[in-house]
């Protein structure tokens, strides 16, 4: 479990984030949505202790950000994908990169080689291997930057805006390995500006001016027009369809949320 | 221009000399340049020339290579036996005009010179030429280990100098960006004159510089958030390990080393 317990942020005089309390739980899929400069970056790194609160505490499974002596395994627990494909890419080769986190937290040298094959294969990037980062598009190298993750074992993973600057079937792709991810038992924490994004989530919270103004399941969160307009949020498009829908008398059900639901219940249900 | 700046010279063949250790390499190049230094007589340059003949051979790699490398300091070269003719003097007029006066000795020591630079240059880009940048700055750190004594960042330069190598065909992609930006903004990079030729490169500076800046920052956190730490208590994947021709390389070199000692001993 992920605890935020009265957390306050400033960088100098000004205040970022105020009294934020929040538990994360193991498996869950929690998606931080809410306008720029609300503070969704400054959230995500205080997650893995890159940043420390001057007010409140931050647990990670029981370990306080900030007690230098446990970073290094917060930041092992706690992998933080970030937004720019190009400046996280540390290394000369695909390889390379993964080996860098294996390195890190002082993995033995024999089986580093296997655990970062298995690492890219999952993200499916092997066969780039021993391909230079200037070689890769966005979306490949956020695929490495997620296998550099997963080879480190995290059980939380925070995708800050990951999907970004990538083209649409980057997005797409990103998204997918995402779902995967979760399927697979890993805790997904996901920043994003993009509302059809935030509907594939267990949980959606919004941040504005530093403080949690709703939270909730994705469908409660968005049927809430005053949480809307008051935040600056758009309405997915699925969701937009169904209002309108209901204005000409169709009324869809409310847990139905992707447009291919919408569609065959519209269909199916005369 | 990209693929080029990436490898830096390193040119792939099968040669021994690609198979050595980097650290067998810097040792051996160290002794071999100090060896060259002790060269005063025609045997001792012979031998010299030789070896290098030998070693290049050895590698592979074609000598026009080679000779591309000797390019950059051709006027150097030029510059050093000109002055030397001009300026040495000694016992052996060859030709006097004026007030210019031409010595044999001068000859002699200009063209030794030339020779021992070319010499030194030619075996120094052997090993830039077998050697990946990044394989001989992990040798160079391996070497460096014992300066952590001294408390001299051993990891964290290795690791500054790897991810220079990283991102220069990022930056030159960047540049060739900004600079076609600034051209369909009008902005003229072909004037002659030398201070609007300055002038017109701030407008690429600028911007690169911010992007630069933004990008350290961001660098940074990826660094701190992969749990680097201060780069102590980290394993490394590849481990580096002398082999039999590692020794082999290193006898050598200092083989020559007490051989141009004892040349110079009995030439002077
Ligand atoms: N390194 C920094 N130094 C000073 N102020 C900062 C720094 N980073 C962020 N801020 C400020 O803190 C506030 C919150 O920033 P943060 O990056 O957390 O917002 P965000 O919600 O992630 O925004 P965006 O949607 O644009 O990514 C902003 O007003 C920003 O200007
Ligand atoms: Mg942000």
């Amino acid at each position: 479990m992920l605890t935020f317990d009265n957390v306050s942020f400033a960088y100098g005089q000004q205040a970022v984030l105020k009294n934020i309390s929040l538990q994360i739980m193991e498996g869950e899929f929690l998606t931080i949505i809410g306008p720029n400069g609300s503070g969704k970056s400054t959230l995500s790194k205080l997650m893995n202790g890159l940043i420390q609160p001057y007010l409140g505490q931050i647990l990670v499974d029981r370990l306080d950000t900030q007690s230098p002596q446990n970073l290094k395994e917060i930041r092992q627990i706690v992998g933080l994908i970030f937004q720019n494909p190009e400046d996280q890419f540390i290394s000369t080769t695909v390889f390379d990169e993964v080996i860098f986190g294996l390195e890190n937290i002082a993995v033995e040298p024999d089986k580093m080689q296997s655990i970062a094959e298995d690492a890219l294969k999952k993200v499916g990037m092997l066969s780039y291997k021993d391909v230079e980062p200037h070689k890769l598009s966005g979306g490949q190298k956020q695929r490495v930057a997620i296998a550099a993750i997963l080879a480190m074992k995290p059980k939380y993973i925070v995708f800050d805006e990951s999907t970004a600057m990538l083209d649409p079937n980057g997005q797409k792709s990103i998204m997918t390995l995402m779902q995967h991810l979760h399927d697979e038992g890993f805790t997904i924490i996901h920043i994003t500006h993009l509302m059809e994004e935030a509907l594939k989530a267990t949980r959606v919270l919004v941040l504005n001016g530093g403080v949690i103004v709703a939270e909730g399941a994705p469908v409660d969160v968005f049927h809430n027009s005053r949480v809307i307009e008051n935040n600056e949020l758009d309405v997915p498009l699925p969701l937009k369809l169904k209002g309108r829908l209901s204005e000409a008398g169709i009324v869809v059900p409310k847990q139905l949320v992707t447009l291919e639901g919408i569609v065959d219940y519209i269909w199916t249900s005369n | 221009m990209i693929e080029n700046v990436l490898v830096g010279q390193f040119v792939e063949t099968s040669s021994v000399f690609h198979r050595l250790d980097p650290r067998s390499k810097l040792i051996s190049i160290f002794c071999i340049v100090i060896a060259f230094f002790l060269i005063d007589n025609a045997a001792g340059y012979l031998l010299a020339g030789l070896f290098v003949f030998g070693c290049i051979t050895l590698s592979h790699i074609p000598w026009r290579i080679f000779l591309k490398g000797l390019k950059p300091i051709l006027f150097i070269l030029s510059f050093t036996i000109v002055y030397h003719i001009l300026f040495t003097k000694g016992e052996n007029l060859l030709f006097h005009y004026g007030i210019l006066s031409i010595y044999i000795e001068g000859i002699i020591s200009g063209s030794r010179l030339v020779v021992r630079i070319i010499l030194l240059v030619l075996i120094t880009s052997l090993l830039t030429l077998t050697t990946k940048p990044l394989e001989l700055a992990y040798g160079f750190e391996v070497l460096c280990k014992p300066l952590k004594k001294l408390r001299f960042p051993v990891e964290q330069f290795s690791l500054m100098l790897a991810i220079t190598l990283r991102f220069i065909p990022t930056i030159v992609m960047e540049l060739d960006k900004i600079i076609e930006a600034q051209k369909a903004r009008g902005v003229n990079f072909e004037d002659k004159s030398l201070m609007k030729k300055v002038l017109s490169y701030i407008p690429i500076i600028v911007p690169l510089l911010f992007t630069s800046i933004n990008r350290a920052e961001n660098l940074a956190n990826a660094i701190d958030a992969r749990a680097y730490g201060d780069g102590s208590g980290r394993t490394r994947y590849k481990t580096l390990r002398f082999e039999t021709r590692d020794y082999i390389a290193m006898s050598i070199s200092l083989f020559m080393v007490g051989t141009f000692l004892i040349l110079k001993m009995l030439g002077g």
